[in-house]
Parts: structure tokens; C-alpha cells; sequence
């Protein structure tokens, strides 16, 4: 118990010191860009591959779901929807998560078993700003706009697969979209990437900021960031998703 | 001057300062001598706010530092150098970036300055010719002197050293120490060293301090250091070689 109220107290510590360290928020685009190479744009193949198969499976799957009540021709309606409300934000939420979390937690935790950032605060130099800054605006820049192209590649890969296997022509798949396309569908499934941006980016830097004990520690750290980021997604995703949609 | 007033530190259970005072006046340079585990690392991290007492004081020339705001603490960490136990280079960047950090964060200095120091650093740890290594691509001897030349590129006011001999050879030992020598006498820089190496502490500084178990328990001038009588300290010197038997 103990325990954790000294966790949460860390994470309000380090939160405290991110809104501190906006202020100097003018030092810190070249470091963002570098971070978004790390955590948007590396992601990118293994996030397009991943919802390459979701479209895929959709299509298959929610064909054979509806396939006594509902009339085909509004699969891409349906698939378009799941994948914009909560495939899309959830799949590359998690996807993400496993992979720059983990990315973030053992840099910054072996930064700290080596006295690295210790020796950033001792140049003067602000290791919040330096390191968690950059990497939580990379976060909340990044998730979006990994999100969108997800989607993009499911539909598409969704579409071609009921063309080609359940054939469904492609003019009534896309015109189901059109038909009930709502806004709210693509800004709420974007609006809960954001966040996901950020608790990724957040809980990789928080395990990796405060790890203890040498090697041993970067691993916890990573597993902890993946494990809670993971879960506090699934979390979030819930909530945003009553608030939204409720 | 830099002065210790009764700093207690536990870490979980274990205590690991247990009333540590001590004062270095300006221009002074103190040997702080110890057993491994004794607390000496902890100790020189309360100097610049890397670490917080439980209890006691931390002043430099006047300023509270465990009470300092984070605009004096990072102005007063500015004039300061430290050379870390394990180096504490940025993998990431190479020597010549990692050197010139310090200067480049301080906005202070034009670029071809810039150069000129890092690079009159570099000779004085005997690394010219080093700067677009990567820290993975040093010896351990020679990371630990490129953290030396990261210490003291910015001519600090106050140099902290742990233990800047260790994992030498005698010939490069001897450098280090000369180098230390000649930045008290000459810059008049203020300096605490965290050493094993006795040798070297008698070389460089005009005092010496056991500690042990959290507490200093010897606390004397390098000239009178035959005339010590406590137990453990009598060892460290006859560990050394320095005393014979009785
Ligand atoms: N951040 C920390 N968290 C928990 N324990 C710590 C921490 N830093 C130091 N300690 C503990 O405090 C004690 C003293 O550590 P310190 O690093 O000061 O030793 P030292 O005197 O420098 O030893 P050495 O000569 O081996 O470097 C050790 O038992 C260490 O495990
Ligand atoms: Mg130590």
C-alpha cells in the first residue's frame, strides 16, 4: 500500500515538473523531431502491417456475424465504424504501446542506473525538459496520425477482401460508408488516440525515470510501462468511450 | 565554501549518512577517503541537489541548497563540475558532444569558442584526436577521462571528482592527479575528491576524511596524518603502504 501512494506520488512529481518545464517548451522541437523518428515513424510498418490483418479479419468476421439479420451491403458501414470508434485508437494504442513504451522505459531507466541524468542536471540542464518533454509531445503527435493511416490501410484491406472473397462489389461497400458517415466516429477514435499517445509516452518515461537497481531495474521498468500502459489504454478507452458515445 | 551540517539519509531501511558534517573552504581541495558502500557517492550528491537529506543542511557560499529554488539551484549547479564514478556519458552522442554540452546549453559561447575549449579539454585528458568516437567505442579508462573533460571544459568554480583514478593505469593516474593539481593551483578551484586511491589523495588534497558507516570519523590536514589514531583509518594507510606495521 505504502508502496504505491509513493508511486502516485512520483507520478505527480514528474507530472509537476512536465507543466513546470513547459516554459521551455521553445528548446525543445529538435529533440521532438527526434523522438517522433523514434516513436511515429519507426512504428509505422508494424502498425500498417497490424491493421492490415484487422481489416482482413473484419471483413471475414463481421460477414459471418451478420450474415442472418443484416444485408451485406452494409458490412463497410460497420467495419468503417469499429475500426474509426475503437479498432483503429485501441489496436495502434497497444501496438505502440509494446513497442516504444518498452522503447522509452529502458532508455531513460538505463540513463538512470548509469548517472546520465544526473549529469544532465548537473550541466544546468533541466532532465525533465530534455527527456520527458520531448517524448510526451512526440507521443501526442505521433498516435494520431499513426491512428488515421491505420485506419486507412483496415478499411482498404477490409474492402478488398469483401471484394475479392465475399463479393461484395467495392461501389456498394463504400457507398454504405458514405451513406453513415459521422464526424464524430473519426474525431472521437482521434481524440482517444491522443490520449493514448500520452499515456504511453508517460508511463514509459515514468518507469524509466525513476528506476532503481541496475540492470535488473531497466528490465522491470520496461515491463512495468508496457504492462501499465497497456492496461490504463484499455482503461481509457472505456471511459472516452462513454463520455463520446455514451 | 561548501558546508555539510549533520545530513542523515536513509534509502528504504538502511541508513546510509548518519550525521555527516563537513566544511570545504574555497581554494581547498578534500580527500573524501572510505570503504565501499560507506556513503561517499550520496554524500557528494547532496552538494548539488542531486539527492535530498532527511535531515540536516547543505550550504554553497550561503545558499540553502536543499531549501534553493530550481532557478538557484540550476544556476548554482552551472558552476559547478562533476566527474561521475561510472563517467556518465550520453551514449547517444559523441565525445565531442558530449564534451561540449555543457557549453552549448549555456548559450554563452560562440561556436568556434565552443570548439577551442572542447578541444583544449580533450589534450588536457590526453584524448585529442578522440572527438568523433562514440563512448562505446572507449576503454573505461579512457570514458572516465573523457567525463573529466566534460567536468572542467566550462573552467567551473567547484570540482567535484569520484573517484577520477579509478580504472587507471599508474602513468594516466599520475596525469589525472597533475591535472587536478594544476586546476587548484592555478584556477583556484575548489574541489572534493571521493577516492580509494590514497596515493592520490596525498598528491592532490590539503585534506582527508574517513568515512565510515555514515559518519566522518577522521577529519584531518594531509600534513599531520601519522599523528591519526583511529583504528580504521591506521588501515587505510597501511592498506595503502603509506605505514608499516606499528
Ligand atoms: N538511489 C539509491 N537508492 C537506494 N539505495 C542507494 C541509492 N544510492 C545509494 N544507495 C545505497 O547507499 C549506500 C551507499 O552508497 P554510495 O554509492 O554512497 O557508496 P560509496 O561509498 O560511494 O561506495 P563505492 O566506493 O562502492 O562507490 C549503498 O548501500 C547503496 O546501496
Ligand atoms: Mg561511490
Amino acid at each position: 500500500m505504502r508502496f504505491w501512494i509513493e508511486r502516485l506520488g512520483q507520478l505527480v512529481v514528474l507530472l509537476r515538473e512536465v507543466v513546470l518545464s513547459l516554459r521551455e517548451i521553445h528548446l525543445t522541437p529538435r529533440l521532438t523531431v527526434v523522438e517522433i523518428e523514434k516513436i511515429g515513424v519507426r512504428s509505422l510498418p508494424v502498425v500498417l502491417l497490424t491493421s492490415l490483418f484487422i481489416g482482413m479479419v473484419s471483413a471475414v468476421q463481421t460477414a459471418y456475424q451478420i450474415r442472418d439479420y443484416v444485408p451485406l451491403d452494409y458490412l463497410g458501414v460497420g467495419i468503417a465504424k469499429a475500426v474509426m470508434i475503437e479498432l483503429g485508437p485501441v489496436i495502434t494504442g497497444l501496438v505502440v504501446a509494446g513497442r516504444s513504451g518498452a522503447g522509452i522505459a529502458a532508455e531513460l531507466g538505463s540513463m538512470r542506473v548509469t548517472e546520465q541524468i544526473d549529469a544532465l542536471a548537473v550541466m544546468g540542464i533541466n532532465p525533465v525538459r530534455y527527456l520527458v518533454l520531448p517524448r510526451l509531445l512526440a507521443g501526442l503527435i505521433s498516435l494520431p496520425m499513426l491512428t488515421i493511416l491505420a485506419e486507412f490501410t483496415a478499411i482498404v484491406a477490409s474492402a478488398f477482401v469483401a471484394e475479392a472473397i465475399l463479393r461484395l462489389p467495392l461501389t456498394l461497400f463504400v457507398q454504405g460508408i458514405r451513406l453513415f458517415f459521422n464526424p464524430l466516429d473519426l474525431m472521437g477514435g482521434l481524440l482517444k488516440s491522443l490520449v493514448f499517445g500520452g499515456v504511453i509516452a508517460l508511463m514509459g518515461s515514468f518507469h524509466g525515470y525513476y528506476t532503481e537497481g541496475g540492470a535488473a531495474g531497466v528490465g522491470r521498468a520496461t515491463t512495468e510501462a508496457v504492462v501499465s500502459s497497456s492496461v490504463l489504454i484499455l482503461a481509457m478507452d472505456y471511459l472516452l468511450g462513454t463520455l463520446i458515445y455514451g | 565554501m561548501i558546508r555539510l551540517v549533520n545530513l542523515w539519509k536513509r534509502f528504504g531501511r538502511k541508513e546510509v549518512l548518519r550525521g555527516v558534517s563537513l566544511t570545504i573552504e574555497d581554494g581547498e581541495t578534500l580527500a573524501i577517503l572510505g570503504k565501499s558502500g560507506t556513503g561517499k557517492t550520496v554524500t557528494l550528491k547532496h552538494i548539488l541537489g542531486l539527492l535530498y537529506p532527511d535531515r540536516g543542511e547543505v550550504y554553497v557560499d550561503g545558499l540553502r541548497v536543499d531549501r534553493a529554488g530550481r532557478k538557484e539551484l540550476y544556476a548554482l549547479r552551472r558552476r559547478f563540475g562533476y566527474v561521475f564514478q561510472g563517467a556518465a556519458l550520453f551514449d547517444s552522442m559523441t565525445v565531442y558532444e558530449n564534451v561540449a554540452l555543457p557549453l552549448v546549453e549555456q548559450k554563452r559561447y560562440r561556436d568556434e569558442e565552443i570548439r577551442a575549449r572542447v578541444r583544449q579539454a580533450l589534450e588536457m585528458v590526453d584524448l585529442a584526436g578522440t572527438e568523433a568516437l562514440y563512448p562505446s567505442e572507449l576503454s573505461g579508462g579512457m570514458r572516465k577521462r573523457v567525463g573529466i573533460a566534460r567536468a572542467i571544459v566550462h573552467a567551473p568554480e567547484f570540482l567535484l571528482y569520484d573517484e577520477p583514478t579509478a580504472g587507471l593505469d599508474p602513468v594516466t593516474a599520475d596525469r589525472i592527479n597533475d591535472l587536478m593539481l594544476n586546476l587548484k593551483e592555478n584556477l583556484d578551484v575548489t574541489g572534493v575528491m571521493v577516492t580509494h586511491d590514497l596515493r592520490s589523495a596525498l598528491r592532490v588534497a590539503d585534506r582527508l576524511v574517513l568515512l565510515d558507516e555514515g559518519e566522518v570519523v577522521v577529519d584531518t590536514p594531509v600534513d599531520r596524518i601519522l599523528e591519526v589514531t583511529h583504528p580504521a583509518f591506521r588501515q587505510f594507510l597501511e592498506a595503502s603502504g603509506i605505514m608499516h606495521g606499528r
